[in-house]
């Protein structure tokens, strides 16, 4: 595996255009080719949410997919590592080692709830019947057996009571550099390229001069034992592929800091906090849960986690990571908040890969987004209304408009639609105002893809572009049913596919006050898709800013309209989280217990 | 409606036909799965066609609360609405009534019940029922029917035979003022709870009005032993039957034998939620810590996307209740084994080998539980004896439900 940054003469902080290209051994030909910047999608218990695998291939969005491998742990030996074949962990989760890159990662990132402490030589993980450990040595064997196409290694990330101390600093980088080089050893194994592509997380938590220990640890030249181990490689970072960054963790421990020195939120011009702060005391849970109701009679956990810790205090931690560090490699990050953090990533750091994790959660909550870069013109808002009262259906609305995004503080637009909002009962456009439905394109095969009325990018995500079935399966005399029946009505063929008409936000919203799990199947290929463009849009404004001098600061330009055009606060993510919760309530999981509950109080 | 019957069985009732109505043909006998609030749980229409589904079933009283009226006007119909385009069937909302509410009145007017939106009385009339079955567009739609439990005794049990007979008559009225005979198809419920003689008044009243109607459907049955008292052979030969709730392979294959062309049930889909796969050896419960490392398919031979793409039990068992992906997979599975079960069927009645599938079947469904004793006894009524090669075979009375336990 090899990744290769095409613009080499830029600045080591600044926008970059690069490719991840996999070759897989035994195989030249079939490679899998990722451009960067772009996106990762996140498994949970080793499957995307939402999706079945039949949706894995129809949906162009899915090319690399994160493994959090801590669920596997329940049982000794992991039921992964027992799949036999060529690509174990690509057959076991129905991934295709023709379309799909998998990486693998000891922890769910997104999970930041408190854990016990790890130990010299384990970390501790989370599965549903408690807490396991998990050594270094495990993690390598794990690894072996499995063969993701990348492997995150073994890193010390406390997730105990915040603020850490020093000396637990210190603890953190000196394990995590050790657990490194034990991952970095060479594969035994004659027939296998002899060395796993490995990230590491750049650990160091809050405090600069952790960091640049640890980076400093990376380039160090070995010795002894140490060299030998990994040898033929002189230090640790010669044998690594790229750096990972958890956002999650740095954003709980300046919370916690913050909380102590009971601060309020300072202004991000604030003065680096202090991080050396002794023995920690007992400080209420923060962070986001994950999304598995595990615990359902506790108070429920935050459905959204928004913090405020911006982005500009996490910058300057990720520079001082990565400034002693060739800048020629892989940077990737991890629970990012939104696409207005990706975008400042981007802009003053120079990252590649981003996990998906907040458009992953807006289709868990209900929300179809519809947003792009550069920011979509005015034109598909034409109908913009500044109304923050939902609409009165009335019987005179059948052949409305697609509703626009609602407008927040400062005229910015929402980044997606609430479907829960009674607004959409009648909408029977498409998800997405930004974008439009294969269907809609000429029916005129020979005409262009882009060719429809209102010059719009086609979304062909399953839900905006469903595709008729090519194949049925037959049941019963194959002579007598092997008829296939008249096309849908409406469809329209582009090239060679037949596309039957969009799912329309009056279903979506049907099949979410429903409680239909294929809402959120809907969404999810519909955001995945959405972020696919976003991505691709961000790519071709960097290599517009390349070409020409004159047009060099034309990404800072879109950035700032995108950040001027679209809400960062996030008021709709709020808003659907709220709708889903009482949903959730009224009609999901627990559902009669609750009701039963409710009899008796009223009895 | 065309409806033309293709090739008998020679010794059981069972029999092939073709329908075809305004989304397409469906071949029969079929299990139509429950597409209860315009959605098959987890799929999406798409998925639903792949699998070789070509008739789904709505329930007309979740979808007269949800989405309402309204939008399936605006949206021309619940095939736009959901977009699926092939045959949909609604039933006419009165077993909801009975089932979900327990303020339901009856009276000869209609189902007075409570408004779940308003809470004020609400009356459901045989036309109301057809007028909004007319506004959602199914291609087949149920008149509304008196239900009673079939474990009912006593003078209701005739009150509610008669009493639907006549709103039969209000149905079909409403149903030619609208004009939609050549759109929608209409079929009577055959009542009469478990009472032999009772519904064969019933089907008497029902046959007189055979011009009128385009299929005939069979209700108030629900439990295993009951389906061996259906009479479906009496039913006018040149109308399609409909048992209404029967979903365990078993009990397919037995209304199969008896006649029966159509049958529907929520099981399928609602087991594989609880993480049940079916399978032509019996149903597997991947919830069991036994299938915690078996890295097979649920069946290797099923042509479903689960099974062709070797999605392991081990990976379904990781998943299953945690996960709706593990959900779907199953769902996808257990509606293809329903189809595979009646295509079978069709296959063998065509092929004059339907007495053989089902011996073959049942000692591969049953063989090491036991046989239900009242399968046996029902495929006797119609000449197959189901322990004609293994006269040893075990026997279970009562239900004979298959299922798989913990400590199996």
């Amino acid at each position: 595996m090899q990744f290769t940054l095409s613009t080499t003469k830029s600045p080591q902080f600044s926008p970059r255009l690069g490719n991840v290209l996999l070759r897989r051994h035994g195989a030249p030909d079939h490679q899998c080719s990722i451009d960067t910047p772009g996106f990762f999608t996140s498994t949970s218990r080793g499957v995307i949410p939402h999706l079945s695998r039949d949706h894995h291939d129809t949906t162009q969005a899915l090319s690399w997919v994160n493994v959090p491998f801590e669920t596997f742990l329940e049982r000794s030996p992991p039921v992964p590592t027992l799949q036999n074949g060529e690509h174990p962990l690509h057959s076991f989760l129905g991934f295709r080692p023709d379309n799909h890159i998998l990486s693998m990662m000891a922890r769910n990132p997104a999970d930041g709830r408190d854990m016990p402490p790890n130990g010299n030589n384990h970390v501790s993980t989370y599965c549903l019947r408690g807490v396991r450990k998990l050594t270094p040595a495990e993690w390598r064997l794990h690894t072996l057996a499995c063969q993701p196409d990348i492997v995150i290694a073994l890193s010390d990330t406390p997730y105990t009571n915040t603020p850490y101390s020093q000396k637990r600093l210190t603890k953190s980088i000196e394990r995590s550099a050790k657990w490194l080089a034990d991952i970095l050893r060479p594969v035994e194994a004659s027939n296998e390229p002899n060395r796993l592509n490995v990230l590491v997380h750049m650990a160091g938590g809050t405090n600069p001069n952790a960091r640049q220990a640890f980076s400093d640890s990376l380039l160090e030249i070995l010795h002894g034992k140490e060299a030998e181990q990994v040898a033929p490689l002189r230090c640790l970072d010669e044998g690594l592929l790229g750096y990972t960054f958890d956002l999650l963790p740095l954003r709980q421990a300046f919370e916690a800091q913050w909380r102590r020195s009971s601060l309020n939120i300072p202004s991000p011009e604030y003065d680096e906090p202090s991080s050396t702060s002794s023995a920690s005391t007992p400080i209420p849970e923060s962070g986001s849960n994950s999304s598995l109701p595990l615990q359902p009679p506790s108070p429920p956990p935050p459905l959204i986690h928004r913090s405020p810790v911006s982005t500009s205090f996490l910058i300057p931690l990720i520079h001082t990571s990565l400034s002693s560090l060739p800048s020629n490699k892989l940077r990737l990050i991890n629970t990012t908040s939104s696409p207005h953090e990706i975008l400042r990533l981007i802009q003053h750091v120079g990252i590649d890969l981003f996990d998906a994790h907040w458009a992953q959660r807006a289709a868990d909550i209900g929300i179809a987004l519809d947003f792009t870069f550069p920011a979509c013109s005015q034109d598909a808002f034409l109908d913009i209304d500044s109304d923050p009262n939902p609409i009165i259906i009335t019987t005179t609305t059948t052949a409305r408009k697609p509703l626009s995004l609602r407008l927040r503080a400062d005229n910015k637009r929402d980044i997606g639609h609430n479907i829960y909002d009674a607004r959409y009962t009648l909408d029977f456009s498409s998800f997405a105002n930004c974008f439009s439905p294969a269907s809609a394109a000429s029916s005129d095969p020979t005409s262009p893809v882009n060719d429809n009325p209102y010059d719009k990018p086609i979304c062909l995500c399953a839900a905006c572009s469903p595709l008729a079935p090519q194949t049925r399966i037959c049941h019963g005399p194959p002579d007598l049913e092997a008829e296939t029946g008249p096309p849908p009505p409406s469809s329209s063929s582009l090239s060679g596919n037949l596309y039957k008409p969009p799912y329309t936000r009056a279903y979506l919203h049907h099949l979410l006050h429903t409680h239909e799990m294929s809402a959120h199947s809907l969404l999810l290929m519909h955001n995945l898709s959405v972020l696919d463009a976003f991505f691709s849009g961000i790519r071709n404004v960097i290599a517009m800013s390349l070409v020409d001098s004159s047009t060099e600061d034309v990404f800072a330009r879109e950035v700032d309209r995108f950040m001027r055009t679209y809400d960062e606060e996030l008021a709709v993510f709020d808003e659907a989280a709220l709708a889903w919760r009482e949903v959730d309530l009224a009609r999901g999981k627990g559902r009669l217990a609750r009701e039963k509950e409710n009899a008796r109080q009223e009895v | 409606m065309q409806f033309e019957v293709i090739a008998k069985c020679h010794t059981t009732k069972a029999r092939v036909s073709s329908m075809t109505l305004a989304h397409g043909v469906t071949m029969l006998p079929t299990f139509m799965p429950v597409a209860t609030q315009a959605a098959i749980k987890g799929l999406t229409p798409e998925q639903v066609e792949s699998l070789g589904v070509t008739l789904i079933l709505n329930n007309t009283y979740h979808l007269n609360l949800r989405p309402g009226l309204e939008v399936l006007r605006a949206v021309g119909g619940a095939h736009n609405f959901q977009g699926w385009h092939r045959n949909l069937l609604t039933d006419s909302g009165g077993f909801q009534l009975v089932s979900l509410s327990k303020f339901t009145k009856i009276t000869e007017e209609g189902a007075l019940f409570t408004s779940p939106f308003t809470g004020e009385p609400t009356m459901l009339t045989p036309e109301e029922s057809i007028s909004i079955q007319h506004t959602i567009g199914a291609d087949i739609i149920m008149q509304l029917d008196d239900v009673v439990s079939s474990l009912t005794v006593g003078p209701r049990v005739s009150e509610a035979m008669e009493r639907s007979v006549r709103w039969l008559d209000r149905c079909i009225a409403q149903h030619e003022r609208a004009g939609k005979q050549s759109i929608q198809n209409l079929f009577a419920i055959v009542q009469g709870g478990l009472d032999p003689e009772l519904r064969n008044r019933c089907l008497d009243d029902m046959i007189k009005r055979r011009d009128k109607v385009a299929g005939y459907a069979i209700g108030g049955l629900s439990g295993g032993e009951e389906k061996g008292t259906i009479c479906a052979d009496r039913l006018p030969e040149d109308r399609p039957r409909y048992s209404m709730g029967i979903g365990f392979a078993e009990d397919l294959l037995v209304c199969v034998a008896l006649g029966v062309d159509m049958a529907d049930c929520v099981f399928p889909t609602r087991t594989a939620r609880f993480g049940v796969a079916l399978t032509h050896k019996g149903p597997l419960n991947l919830k069991l810590s036994k299938h915690a490392n078996d890295l097979r398919p649920i069946d290797t031979s099923c042509p479903c996307p689960t099974c062709t793409d070797k999605t392991s039990r081990a990976i379904l068992h990781h998943t299953v209740t945690h996960e709706t992906a593990s959900a779907h997979a199953i769902t996808l599975h257990n509606i293809t084994f329903q189809a595979q079960v009646m295509g079978r069927a069709r296959a063998a009645i065509i092929a004059g080998t339907f007495p053989d599938y089902l011996r073959t079947f049942f000692a591969d469904y049953f063989g090491d539980a036991g046989y239900p004793e009242w399968c046996i006894n029902a495929l006797r009524s119609v000449g197959v004896d189901l322990l004609e090669s293994t006269p040893g075979a075990k026997v279970i009375s009562g239900s004979g439900v298959r299922w798989e336990y913990a400590n199996v």
